[in-house]
């Protein structure tokens, strides 16, 4: 499967999957769910920015645009949903393993899918990862500085902590 | 490198606490902001973005490229390092995950308003010999705040007064776009070097880049080959095959061209229903795409801004008043008409394009085409008929210039 067949399939997965689930299936949880498998090391090639609510990636909202003129998938201001020719055609052993990936991030949101607690979680992974991959401490002091860095006062710092004791022991590599 | 210096020091003479001493010394990173603009192109391949997919294929990108050779060709990451530089940093502005100042100074070179833009414009302009493209660069590099927004974070904003300087800039671009990189003869040449390069891949003849892509961290590059793997490289192979009889490379080599047949640029010169019909009577007539014919459609857009804000109600691009203490009082869409009413209209280029010996084919199928066309609109007086006709005069009108 070439990548771009990969990524979009991925998507179509990921939104059935939650739509199945009952969770939201709103473009943050979207983005910070493929945010979050990418991070796990499946190949999306996705190029996640930090912007205003966290991680992004503007190839999720192409990815999501292409879908919608295919039919596949509507989109309007804050949500995805499956289309009238929505087809999951991710093969079933990729599927599985999203599946399980899926399941661990429902797990780490506390399975609160609220727009803060996903901007949260998804700015504590992002800057633990941005501070390892520039060759920094990713302690809990400095992630909880990057992210007031980037956040302002908008999170409190005990909300920063618990978000970081979730994500430490997948992402935080020891020395 | 110089816009982004001169963008970044506009930024700091009106925000002192980014400067040095203050509390967010943003100053110290201005030498790791200028590698980053300088080298933010070094992995390009010949011919930029028409060769990448064919030397680098789907997965990777000219950034990867770029952000290895930073990391791992020495005579660079050297130099880098003398000036006290991290080169990770400077790989990971290009493409990687960044910190909360990385990410700042990322703005300032890949941004809609970024000093990359700024920079190309006025140079492409003047080596094109066009006036497309101009506009107040000193005005222009002076239009940005850095702010901190309703809850704090870091943002982008545009002083109130310079929005005519951002309005122009973003024209400039519009017309640059449509007038240099999608000029109908000038796309034709791409959409050939793209066909070259394919017909290379298909026969194995894709000539040897010193880059073995296999993916982002696989990647590896022999740099004795790939410095000198550039543009003059690709044109002796296109030489040495237009001699052997390769037609892409004939046209290449300005001794044969392709021929628009079809060209609007907006839906009153003809629609989407004309474009795929003409399409359609060509495959009829057994012209092949891609081999007979060409075509190519693309949405040109004055500016990206699709929004005035975001999905919580955050205004995108804020435009401040430096009279009322830099106020945020909107989005540039609130302040601007101009990119207020050009938001939803990008241009819409479709043409179609024939090769020298399918063009007669071609020409009988456009006057089939348009016949029925004339047909099914008589008696209606229909909108679309008359359309039809405007666009397929025109054309009509370039085919006896050719």
């Amino acid at each position: 499967m070439k990548n771009s067949d990969y990524t979009r399939s991925a998507f179509k997965h990921v939104l059935a999957w939650l739509k199945n689930k009952n969770r939201q299936t709103s473009k943050i949880a979207m983005q910070k769910a493929l945010f979050y498998l990418q991070e796990k090391g499946l190949p999306l090639r996705l190029d996640f920015q930090p912007y205003s609510y966290g991680p992004f990636s503007r190839q999720v909202m192409e990815t999501a645009s292409d879908l919608e003129r295919a039919g596949e998938i509507s989109v309007d201001r804050t949500d995805y949903t499956p289309g009238p020719e929505f087809a999951d055609t991710l093969p079933e052993e990729d599927g599985r393993e999203i599946n399980a990936h899926l399941e661990r991030f429902c797990e780490l949101l506390g399975h609160d899918f609220s727009f803060d607690n996903l901007e949260l979680v998804g700015t504590v992974l992002y800057c633990i990862q941005a501070l390892q991959e520039n060759g920094l401490d990713a302690d809990k002091d400095s992630v909880i500085r990057e992210v007031e860095q980037w956040k302002g006062t908008k999170y409190a710092k005990s909300a920063i902590n618990s978000a970081y004791d979730a994500l430490a022991e997948e992402f935080v590599k020891s020395d | 490198m110089q816009a982004a210096t001169n963008i970044f020091e506009e930024v700091l003479r009106f925000n002192p606490e980014l400067r040095q001493g203050g509390k967010n010394d943003l100053q110290q990173n201005l030498q790791l902001l200028r590698f980053a603009a300088l080298l933010h192109d070094i992995g390009h391949m010949p011919f930029s973005h028409a060769a990448e997919k064919f030397f680098l294929g789907e997965d990777i990108s000219h950034e990867d490229i770029g952000k290895y050779i930073i990391q791992n060709c020495t005579e660079i990451s050297d130099e880098i390092q003398k000036q006290k530089v991290s080169p990770n940093a400077v790989a990971n502005l290009l493409k990687g995950k960044q910190t909360q100042v990385l990410a700042i100074l990322k703005k300032f070179i890949s941004d809609e308003f970024d000093a990359d833009r700024a920079d190309f414009l006025l140079r492409d302009s003047y080596f094109c010999g066009v006036k497309y493209g101009e506009y107040d660069y000193i005005r222009y590099a002076g239009s940005f705040r850095l702010i901190d927004n309703e809850e704090g974070e870091k943002a982008f904003a545009i002083e109130k007064g310079n929005l005519h300087a951002v309005e122009a800039f973003l024209l400039a671009r519009y017309h640059y776009y449509l007038q240099v990189p999608y000029h109908r003869t000038r796309k034709g040449y791409d959409i050939v070097l793209e066909r070259y390069f394919r017909d290379l891949t298909e026969r194995n003849h894709l000539p040897d880049a010193g880059v073995d892509a296999a993916g982002t961290s696989d990647t590896e590059i022999d740099f004795d080959r790939f410095q000198f793997f550039d543009d003059y490289t690709i044109f002796e192979q296109i030489k040495n095959d237009m001699a052997g009889g390769n037609p892409w490379a004939k046209i290449l080599m300005r001794q044969d061209r392709l021929h628009p047949v079809f060209d609007t640029e907006k839906e009153s010169e003809g629609n989407e229903n004309d474009f795929l019909d003409l399409q359609e009577e060509l495959d009829n007539t057994g012209l092949k795409e891609d081999q007979d014919y060409f075509t190519f459609d693309k949405k040109v857009e004055v500016h990206k801004i699709l929004e005035k804000s975001d999905e919580k109600g955050e205004s995108v691009y804020p435009v401040v008043d430096k009279n009322d203490n830099y106020k945020m009082i909107g989005s540039i869409l609130d302040h601007s008409s101009i990119l207020e009413s050009t938001r939803k209209k990008p241009a819409h280029l479709r043409r179609i394009y024939v090769t020298t010996a399918s063009k007669p084919t071609a020409e009988k199928a456009l006057t089939r085409c348009r016949q029925r066309i004339e047909a099914a609109g008589k008696g209606k007086k229909g909108e679309h008929h008359e359309k039809f006709r405007l666009y397929t005069v025109r054309i009509q009108a370039r085919s006896c210039m050719a």
